[in-house]
């Protein structure tokens, strides 16, 4: 019978809402935390004080990352147990060199490491280097291998490093495709050895070889002469060298790393085994946390509207997660008429209420942007500049500029019906999107709200078919990583690139001469004037920029060095 | 045959409470559904305010949503929704199984293995999952789902159907057509047909409630247009506020639970009346 199956569904899906360890073992998952939250917490009040203004980038955020850095000198790390986290949907693939997939990221990076990892503070240090030799001129970099081996028992070796570039990042990670496009050659002088020379002075090149950066060093032996995205190593079986090895994968369910007996760090991991469970809906991953079954939820798995529960938890932390500032931002195609007029784009700036929108859809978390950059980097952000008072919601402007660009009303009052395009899923979509339905009804603007899954709607908005469509960008770390595609003309077409399809001479130039430079205050100079050309010019309307946060329990300790996708190498169960 | 039938159904009416109360309810979702919107006329259920997820009051008989739209409007909006895509899918799944299980029953042999065969592979594809699929893959809309539903639904009022044919078909008064030398297809559809077709009433009366129900979960999941006023939608927020805004969840919740209820009593009763095992009608 019909009903039967569809009840039964929905039963499937409460249990699995409510029950997220029953196919991961209810063994592994202790449950309930034990009493070690209250003090720890205090540490993350007094960890303000760290401001840390990163040598390579400056991450404002850094500063409010919770330090437990007092509480490991009072307690030794414990060896042995399990940490469980949590995810929204299988990872896409297992190596973060193929996607931009969170998911994918989070596993990546515990498998798989870079030449450099990355500091809680936002900087780069030698990781899978042992060390860095710079040249003067800024354009050779010399990196020494450490003694590390894949889980096959090979050596990882300088021609690894080499293929993974040119073979596998190179060619599909959406942030090492733009790094690479800045590296002359990369040479593998010997075993040990490798030579990357730039074609101009890099600034955030470092941080573009971690993990993070979609940099990750892969096993050449595995990967030679097949297709990195059909390998069986990047969808099932990895060959890695990070802390923990993959054991077991129950698509839908869990993902299961144990401990690298063969980890190139002396002592290192002290966990056993990592658990990634999956569960799909949002307040399911908050419950597992509040019940104890789960000890962590990463950002991007973290609903905004449940941190006030997670806060008023005593044995539960919530931070604001380490890593680079985002942006939330609904892109105009400027190739379409009317848009290709840049006082409609203003117009619709106008009659969008963002001061609503930041008190609804995201739940008063974060800021309404007052650049068309997030305001993530303070070195490279235009102080004078402020959208709020530019742009304040202002419907009769609106209109104003609407009939003055002579888009005008027809008999029922419309000047124009068009599609918008959000993801199923994505939180605060639909509702930014019911709420703009509105707000652009007063200037005549008529909404059809369409959801389309990814990687269809990805692939629609790159081949611009959309009129307008919202985003979330990740700045990658650096302006250069992040901001410069939203805006370039190279990156037109691309998926989740340019999808204004704005093209300007003056921007691109601007963005090329930002990241040849390596002073934090020079390269600002060239961003703070294209954040003027592009206030002006509104090829996207910058919405929000967001604060994401992470939970995890007190009993959790280690994480305190890392940063947007956890290595996981220090971390330890205090229960 | 047909009058007997039809006086059942009237002492069937009389002597039931649950089948009154049930068509009693379904008047006043029907009344919800073609009025109730024309009757709020402050605001329209996607109007937006500055009241963000305010409690039930005088303003808001039952509170406002996270983007300050009032909960009550939405939800007599969403019974627009929930009767059309129930009456329009339990409608077309009927159509559809009639047919289909008239011709099985009636013509017998390889028609009926074939069409048999069909009936199964449809009752055994994972409902939700199915939906689901289809939906993400083609785009939302009301007719899609509809057609979903019916697609899926129809199987059960066609199976029904081909075992009253096949027990008609030997009946005397068939055979007393047959004499006449009236022509088979005229039999069927003529003859057979309207006294073959009450007892699968009640089935499709029940898709009308699985219908509602898998619109409502399709919503839940954000896969139906974020336009269309729906309870299941209504309820992806409460659970989003479950904590800190209890309107958000109850009000859609139980929207829900009495609509499909009615349409499952009237079901239920009809059922029933119609069963000749029961003992009282």
């Amino acid at each position: 019978m019909i009903h039967r199956s569809i009840l039964q569904g929905k039963l499937e899906i409460l249990k699995e809402l409510f029950n997220v360890s029953s196919s991961a073992g209810a063994e592994d998952i202790t449950s309930n935390a034990p009493a070690a939250g209250a003090h720890n917490r205090s540490l993350l009040r007094d960890s303000k004080a760290r401001f840390g203004g990163g040598l390579i980038v400056g991450l404002g955020f850094s500063a409010l990352a919770f330090a437990g850095s007092a509480s490991a000198q009072d307690a030794q790390p414990k060896r042995g147990g399990t940490a469980v986290f949590v995810l929204q949907e299988d990872p896409t693939y297992l190596t973060r060199d193929l996607t931009t997939n969170s998911e994918t990221g989070t596993i990546g990076c515990i498998l798989y490491q870079g030449l450099m990892g990355i500091n809680a503070e936002g900087e780069a240090y030698p990781l899978l280097a042992k060390s860095v030799d710079i040249s003067d001129d800024k354009l050779t970099y010399k990196f020494v291998l450490n003694d590390a081996r894949w889980q096959d028992g090979k050596p990882i070796t300088a021609k690894d490093v080499k293929y993974t570039y040119e073979e596998i990042s190179g060619k599909h990670s959406p942030t090492f495709k733009r790094t690479l496009t800045s590296i002359d050659k990369i040479e593998a002088v010997s075993d040990k050895e490798i030579v990357i020379t730039l074609k101009k002075p890099y600034g955030p090149i470092l941080i573009a070889l971690t993990c993070q950066q979609g940099a990750a060093i892969l096993p050449e032996h595995v990967y030679v002469g097949t297709d990195p995205l059909t390998n069986k190593a990047s969808n099932a079986e990895p060959v890695s060298s990070g802390p923990f090895i993959l054991k077991e994968w129950v698509r839908g369910s869990h993902l299961r790393l144990v401990k690298n007996p063969d980890y190139w760090e002396q002592g290192k991991p002290y966990l056993d085994e990592i658990i990634a469970q999956v569960v799909p809906s949002g307040a399911g991953r908050t419950q597992a946390l509040l019940s104890g079954q789960v000890d962590r939820i990463p950002w991007f798995a973290l609903e905004t509207s449940d941190y006030p529960l997670i806060e008023r938890n005593p044995q539960l932390l919530l931070q604001p997660a380490r890593k680079p500032p985002a942006t939330d931002f609904i892109s105009i195609n400027t190739e379409k008429k009317p848009f290709d007029d840049k006082r409609v784009r203003q117009a619709l700036m106008f009659a969008t209420d963002r001061e609503f929108l930041l008190k609804s859809a995201f739940n008063g978390q974060g800021a309404a942007s007052t650049s068309p950059f997030a305001g993530g980097f303070p070195w490279a952000i235009d102080p004078e500049m402020d959208l709020s008072k530019m742009y304040p919601y202002d419907p009769a402007r609106a209109n104003a500029l609407l009939d003055e660009a002579g888009v005008t009303r027809d008999a029922s009052g419309k000047r124009l019906s068009m599609n918008f395009i959000i993801e199923p899923g994505e939180e605060g979509g639909s509702q930014i999107a019911a709420a703009l339905k509105n707000m652009w009804e007063q200037v005549g603007i008529d909404l059809t709200i369409e959801t389309i899954q990814p990687p269809l709607s990805t692939e629609r908005i790159a081949k611009g078919e959309a009129n307008i469509a919202y985003h979330g960008y990740s700045s990658g770390g650096d302006p250069a990583i992040g901001w410069s595609g939203q805006f370039v003309s190279t990156t037109i077409g691309s998926l989740r690139g340019n999808a204004a399809r704005y093209s300007n001479p003056e921007i691109d130039e601007l963005f090329t001469l930002g990241q040849s430079e390596t002073d934090l205050d020079a390269r600002g100079v060239y961003y703070k004037k294209a954040q003027k050309i592009l206030g002006e010019d509104m090829p996207i309307l910058t919405i929000h920029d967001p604060v994401d946060k992470e939970a995890q329990g007190a009993w959790l300790k280690g994480m305190e060095n890392e940063y947007m996708f956890p290595t996981w190498r220090d971390a330890w169960v205090d229960k | 045959m047909a009058a007997e039938k039809s006086s059942r159904l009237l002492q069937a009416f009389k002597s039931r409470k649950i089948l009154q109360f049930g068509l009693a309810l379904s008047c006043v979702l029907l009344f919800a559904g073609i009025f109730g919107p024309s009757l709020l006329v402050d605001r329209g259920p996607n109007q937006i305010s500055q009241s963000i997820l305010a409690p039930p009051s005088a303003d808001a008989l039952f509170g406002t949503d996270e983007l300050g739209r009032s909960v009550l409007t939405q939800i007599v909006y969403g019974v627009r929704t929930s009767l059309v895509v129930g009456l329009a899918a339990a409608a077309t799944a009927m159509t559809l199984g009639v047919v289909m299980g008239a011709i099985s029953g009636y013509f017998g042999g390889r028609v009926d293995t074939f069409v048999s065969r069909i009936t199964e592979t449809f009752q055994v594809m994972p409902t939700f999952v199915l939906a689901a699929l289809v939906v993400a893959m083609a785009g939302t809309g009301m007719l899609k789902v509809i057609f979903i539903i019916a697609i899926l639904a129809w199987p059960q009022s066609a199976r029904v159907m081909r075992a009253q044919v096949m027990k008609m078909k030997s009946m005397e008064f068939v055979d007393a057509l047959r004499c006449l030398g009236i022509a088979e297809h005229k039999i069927l559809w003529r003859e057979i047909l309207p006294n073959a077709i009450p007892p699968v009433i009640p089935v499709g009366t029940l898709v009308i409630g699985q219908a509602i129900l898998l619109e409502a979960s399709l919503a839940f999941f954000g896969l139906t247009s974020p336009e269309v006023a729906s309870w299941g939608r209504l309820l992806t927020s409460g659970q989003q506020y479950f904590y800190f805004a209890w309107w958000l969840t109850v009000f859609p919740g139980l929207a829900i639970v009495i609509t499909v209820l009615t349409f499952n009593l009237v079901g239920d009763a009809l059922n029933q009346a119609f069963n000749p095992r029961s003992g009282d009608a």
